[in-house]
């Protein structure tokens, strides 16, 4: 078992501000960096891997300070959103290639047997002699995992490395690599844009947001307790709905509907003001129990994906939100339509900073 | 018959294109095989020859000479101007202002007209008052209407200068290309900078460089008018391309029949060795070479390989 610590990380380019003051432990295991393109999940990446140099702060592995280790000799491997591997040299090869490098000097027979296992455990048995080129794109990134793994690095990064390939192949892989990792010592660390594979993984996550690391915990926890609206953001899929409202007295304001709201968390509080946030599937069509509250919108647009339907749908006041529908269903435009809701599902957020202020009922742990 | 009939009036929208290459091409090319079968005395007075001119061109021993001489120049031009037009690429900022700022002062050379760079590097290279001459002469006797060392040099000092850098521009262009990722993935396997090159770069720029040759071998070999200015093609025939002689016998000896068929043997050789030159570069890429089914693949690749992969079996016994 070995941990990574990054301590009071920060970054800058010239004036302008980059990365702030992240702080975080990584472990043995997959650790998952969620958060949405631009948030500074590939440039952390890069910091740790040590193709960058942190402005301020410090990065230890297993209490060693090695920020000021070479690249070269740090125990990292990288695998790319892009599928990269050397592209004259055979898939036997570009897998050797970074034990032929290694300092420690391995002999041609180990290097065989290692790319061998390699190969075998990724399935690519049949293609050692091929060039990368010949390969899919699901096998081309299945060679630079490899790559990645041969020479057993204490740490593996991962970037947003399934984002090119198709959704099926993608399933695939993203279990494959949860089985592989899961037997491997190294702190494997694996960055997505993609809320829902974060909760798949239901590993150790950070979520990141404009350089920061803004919320840790297991991925679920942070879905149902997100520390504010960003992550919520980066957590949700579908995206979360989100409207200001009004609040005084236990009434609180959705869109144009007035309804009792009852909190401990804001009872007594000086509160006017905040954003409500509901998933698009804790909305439903029907009433769902006695304390659901009705409302009326109009349609805007129907999205259907196979399994479910998005509804789009506008207030008088032109806020629009998103109902999730269970299976295909198809809406005419303009259409009112009723939409009913739980107050204990909402999420409440402040208004100016975006911190959480309560959760859906039952979400409490 | 109930089946559609096919309306084949697209042809008629290749017309335009079809009269164009006509009178531009193929009409021409076809005068100059006219003329290279038939011996031309006057109007009504021809005899028809077949092949004797193309006979006489192919023995000629200047003809032969200037082959030579264009072989051996296009090569060392390849030699040089490759490697170096790499080199300078890979000197060159990647961004910024700095990145169009070289690649404008990288560009200048190849926006001159041909004659002006003859004439100019005509009075650059004089030993009395060109910059270029009289400095050399300094350090070595230089005269390049004497020595043929000389003017040969300078020809191919002067084609560097003017196409280095359209290598460098397409070099350039490809390396760009190379997504940053590449390099970091090498600097994480320790690769050291002449592995990046071997095996990142050099492969990536597999097809950039071979339009670079093709294009540098294509000039080079029809190169006229810079030695024509420059040198006159002089001392003596030392530095007489192909393009030179053809131009002395079409209208220095008006022998428009033996011209017609020296055209002909020039324009096909350098089509045929383009051709082979790109067949065999591009062997491993051809359609027919990949369109098997994976399973076959394996099994044809590793009976081709095998000599080439007895290193890689011994290993994986």
């Amino acid at each position: 078992m070995s941990t990574l610590e990054l301590k009071n990380i920060a970054l800058h380019d010239g004036a302008e501000d980059v990365m702030y003051d992240i702080s975080a432990t990584m472990s043995s295991g997959i650790n998952l960096l969620v958060g949405p393109t631009l948030s500074g999940k590939t440039t952390l990446m890069r910091l740790i891997a040590g193709l960058v140099k942190p402005s301020s702060g410090s990065i230890a592995l297993d209490g060693a300070d090695i920020s000021n280790v070479a690249v070269k000799d740090r125990s990292v491997a990288f695998v790319y959103q892009q599928f990269i591997n050397y592209p004259s040299l055979t898939v036997f090869e570009n897998i050797a290639s970074p034990l032929k490098v290694d300092k420690v000097k391995h002999s041609k027979e180990e290097i065989a047997a290692r790319v061998e296992e390699m190969a075998k455990l990724l399935g690519l048995s049949p293609f050692l002699k091929r060039k990368p080129s010949e390969l899919s794109g699901g096998q081309q990134q299945r060679v630079a995992i490899a790559r990645a793994l041969a020479r057993k690095s204490d740490i593996v990064l991962l970037d947003e490395p399934l984002a090119n390939l198709d959704y099926k192949l993608r399933e695939q892989l993203r279990a494959e690599l949860q089985s592989i990792f899961s037997e491997e010592n190294a702190i494997v660390i694996y960055s997505t844009a993609e809320p829902s594979e974060a909760l798949d993984f239901a590993t150790n996550s950070f979520v990141m947001s404009e350089g920061r690391i803004i919320q840790a915990g297991k991925a679920l926890d942070i879905y149902k307790q997100p520390v504010n609206v960003a992550a919520a953001k980066a957590m949700a899929d579908p995206p979360i709905n989100l409207l200001p409202s009004s609040y005084s007295n236990q009434r609180a304001i959705f869109a144009n509907k007035e309804f009792q709201l009852e909190r401990p968390e804001i009872i007594g509080k000086e509160i006017s003001n905040f954003t409500l946030g509901i998933q698009p599937g804790k909305i439903t069509l029907q009433p769902t129990g006695s304390n659901s509250i009705e409302f009326s919108a109009e349609v805007q647009l129907a999205e259907v994906t196979g399994s479910s339907t998005f509804v789009h749908v506008k207030f008088e006041t032109g806020q629009e939100i998103v109902i999730e529908v269970e299976g295909t269903e198809t809406f005419e435009l303009d259409q009112r339509l009723k939409g009913y809701f739980n107050p204990d599902d909402l999420y409440g957020f402040d208004v100016n900073t975006g911190k959480s202020i309560f959760f859906p009922k039952g979400s409490v742990n | 018959m109930d089946a559609k009939k096919k309306n084949n009036k697209a042809w008629f929208l290749v017309l335009p294109v079809v009269f164009v290459v006509a009178f531009t091409a193929i009409i021409p090319l076809m005068a100059v095989a006219n003329y290279s079968l038939q011996d031309i005395q006057g109007a009504d007075n021809r005899l028809f020859v077949g092949l004797d001119f193309f006979k006489r061109v192919a023995t000629d021993p200047n003809v032969q000479d200037a082959f030579a001489r264009n072989v051996t120049l296009s090569m060392q031009i390849l030699l040089i101007q490759i490697p170096l037009g790499i080199f300078l690429a890979r000197l060159m900022p990647k961004s910024g202002w700095k990145a169009s700022a070289a690649l404008v002062v990288v560009a200048i050379p190849l926006i001159i007209p041909w004659n002006v760079v003859g004439t100019t590097w005509r009075i650059f290279t004089r030993n009395d008052i060109g910059l270029g001459g009289v400095l050399v002469n300094k350090f070595t006797d230089y005269n390049l209407s004497e020595s043929t060392f000389d003017a040969w040099a300078t020809i191919l000092v002067m084609d560097t200068w003017h196409w280095t850098p359209l290598v460098t521009l397409l070099v350039y262009a490809g390396l760009r290309s190379i997504p940053q990722a590449y390099y970091q993935a090498a600097a994480i396997d320790g690769a050291s900078a002449l592995a990046v090159f071997r095996f990142v770069e050099l492969p990536k720029l597999k097809r950039v460089l071979m339009i670079a040759l093709l294009l540098r071998f294509m000039d080079s070999f029809m190169m006229y008018t810079e030695p024509f200015v420059v040198t006159g093609g002089g001392p003596g025939s030392s530095t007489q391309t192909l393009s030179i002689l053809l131009t002395t016998i079409a209208i220095g000896q008006f022998d428009i029949g033996v011209a017609g068929a020296f055209s002909l043997m020039y324009f096909l050789f350098i089509q045929i060795f383009s051709f082979l030159f790109f067949t065999v570069l591009t062997l491993d890429e051809r359609p027919g070479a990949t369109r098997v089914t994976p399973k076959e693949k394996v099994k044809s690749r590793e009976k081709v390989e095998k000599p080439v992969n007895s290193k890689l079996k011994k290993v994986l016994k």
